[in-house]
């Protein structure tokens, strides 16, 4: 089947795309597709133009700068879990990248196309939360850095309008160790949940950072305070249902069933993290 | 990439199995419909149409891509390669003798895709996508007959002894 008639323009770069999505009313910018060309396939969505930037050089790199690790938005998911500095800085994020979707899927698709889709069980938005990202943004007029908690208004939409594109994402550099587990439905990619943790140590505390997506109606973040060299992953469960259990996604899959999974990933994201650290002691939901 | 005078058709440049082309296409065309429909490539099938089932994949710029998601303008200035320009490869010639001897196809209708994933890997072998186990490999691409098991032991036998023994896909 053939989608409506479409135009589709390659800007030379960022200045030359932020001028043509201004003087476009109803234009979207394509990364690696791999999420909006299904959608313009079935007809789900209306648009005129399509902006293709992923040729844009500029948006194309990775830079380790003293203890932040930026990311430029094209930068493909296949990359990232092959780029040596991401694997030993964030681990959790190369781990996350090679859980998306499958080898062709991930070929092309990139970070920003993946946090910036309308599409509920988006894995890498759990890896930025743990790892304490900020997403910088541009448009016209202004430069923008907004948390990662900031950037995820809930599991469709983000804080990035019409005429402004994600450029980049900053993450911290400076975890001790950092992980990420998905649990996804069998026979698919689909995730049931996907959850990345980062420890962080300073000399006045330590704590573990850690995000979820695919899961609540929300990607959201938990910060745990490590006291009494002690690890309790019934905390960690009890606090993310205090806050969070009325917005667990309500699909197919049963609530209790989701919750039971949730715990399991937890304490298997602790155990293979942890199960060598110093003398942490671990408790298990069980 | 320059339009053409009259419509919204955009001329491009691409490389398929080693031939050069200059084609106008209409920016909502998909690769896959240019490769099977202009240049008459028919070991590139579509499933699904949705980029589930592999069908369709091929080898672009060195990375395996579903056609069925790429629009054919986002393929201009690649290098595409199809079976019918890998069949002599030796990389792909193994593939094709493991999967005749490990009977790993039955209507046939996935084995391009399937061949083509495993040249992929076998070409790749450094590469993150390489130390999958065997299913996870085999996520973006759909059998409807095998059951997969004799396809998993045609993965093995390139491969050598990974994970992915079940039949749990
Ligand atoms: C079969 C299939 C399976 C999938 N499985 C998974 C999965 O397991 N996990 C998962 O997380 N996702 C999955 N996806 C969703 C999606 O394909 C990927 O998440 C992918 O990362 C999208 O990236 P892209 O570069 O191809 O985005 P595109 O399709 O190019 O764009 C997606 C959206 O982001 C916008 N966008 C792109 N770049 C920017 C930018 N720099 N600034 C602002 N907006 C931008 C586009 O306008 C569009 O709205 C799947 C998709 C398919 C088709
Ligand atoms: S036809 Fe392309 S993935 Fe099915
Ligand atoms: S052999 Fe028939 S679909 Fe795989």
């Amino acid at each position: 089947m053939y989608p409506k008639q479409i135009d589709y323009i390659i800007p030379k770069n960022i200045e030359d795309l932020l001028s043509m999505l201004n003087s476009y009313s109803n234009a979207k910018v394509i990364a690696g597709g791999q999420f909006l060309t299904n959608l313009i396939k079935s007809n789900m969505i209306d648009l005129d133009v399509l902006i293709d930037i992923s040729r844009i050089k500029e948006l194309n790199f990775v830079k380790l700068d003293g203890n932040e690790l930026i990311i430029g938005a094209n930068l493909t998911l296949n990359e990232i879990s092959n780029n040596d500095t991401i694997k030993s800085k964030a681990a959790a994020l190369a781990k996350a990248a090679l859980s998306v979707a499958d080898i062709q899927i991930r070929s092309l698709a990139t970070i920003a196309g993946n946090i910036c889709s309308a599409y509920r069980y988006r894995d890498i938005p759990s890896a930025l939360l743990a790892l304490e990202a900020s997403i910088n943004k541009i448009s016209l007029n202004k430069e923008e850095s907004l948390d990662a908690q900031e950037f995820f208004i809930d599991s469709l939409n983000t804080k990035c309008s019409y005429n402004e594109i994600v450029k980049s994402v900053s993450l911290r550099a400076d975890s001790k160790r950092s992980n990420y587990i998905k649990l996804r439905e069998l026979n698919s990619e689909r995730s049931i949940v996907s959850m990345a943790l980062a420890l962080f140590e300073s000399s006045n505390e330590s704590y573990i950072g850690i995000g979820v997506s695919a899961f609540f109606d929300k990607p959201i973040y938990i910060k745990y305070i490590i006291d009494d060299k002690k690890v309790d992953a019934r905390e960690i469960y009890n606090e993310m249902m205090s806050r969070y259990e009325s917005i667990i996604i309500k699909d197919d899959i049963p609530l209790e069933y989701r919750k039971r999974a949730i715990k399991k990933v937890i304490d298997k994201l602790i155990a293979d993290t942890f199960s060598d650290y110093k003398d942490l002691r671990l408790i298990l939901n069980g | 990439m320059a339009n053409e005078e009259n419509g919204l058709r955009k001329s491009i440049k691409i490389v398929v199995n080693g031939t050069r082309y200059s084609l106008y296409v209409e920016p909502r065309m998909l690769l896959v419909h240019l490769l099977r429909d202009k240049l008459g490539i028919k070991s590139v099938h579509i499933g699904c149409d949705s980029a589930q089932c592999g069908a369709c994949s091929v080898i672009m710029n060195n990375k395996l891509v579903k056609s069925c998601n790429v629009f054919a303008v986002q393929a201009a200035d690649s290098e595409i390669l199809t079976l019918e320009g890998l069949k002599d490869n030796p990389l792909m010639r193994s593939a094709i003798d493991s999967f005749i001897k490990s009977n790993a196809y039955q209507c046939g209708y996935c084995t391009p895709g399937m061949l083509n994933l495993l040249y992929y890997i076998k070409s790749n072998k450094d590469s993150a996508d390489a130390s999958l186990d065997i299913n996870d490999m085999l996520i973006g691409n759909i059998c409807r007959c095998t059951g997969y098991i004799n396809i998993i032991k045609a993965f093995k036998r390139e491969l050598g002894a990974q994970d992915g023994g079940s039949d749990s896909r």
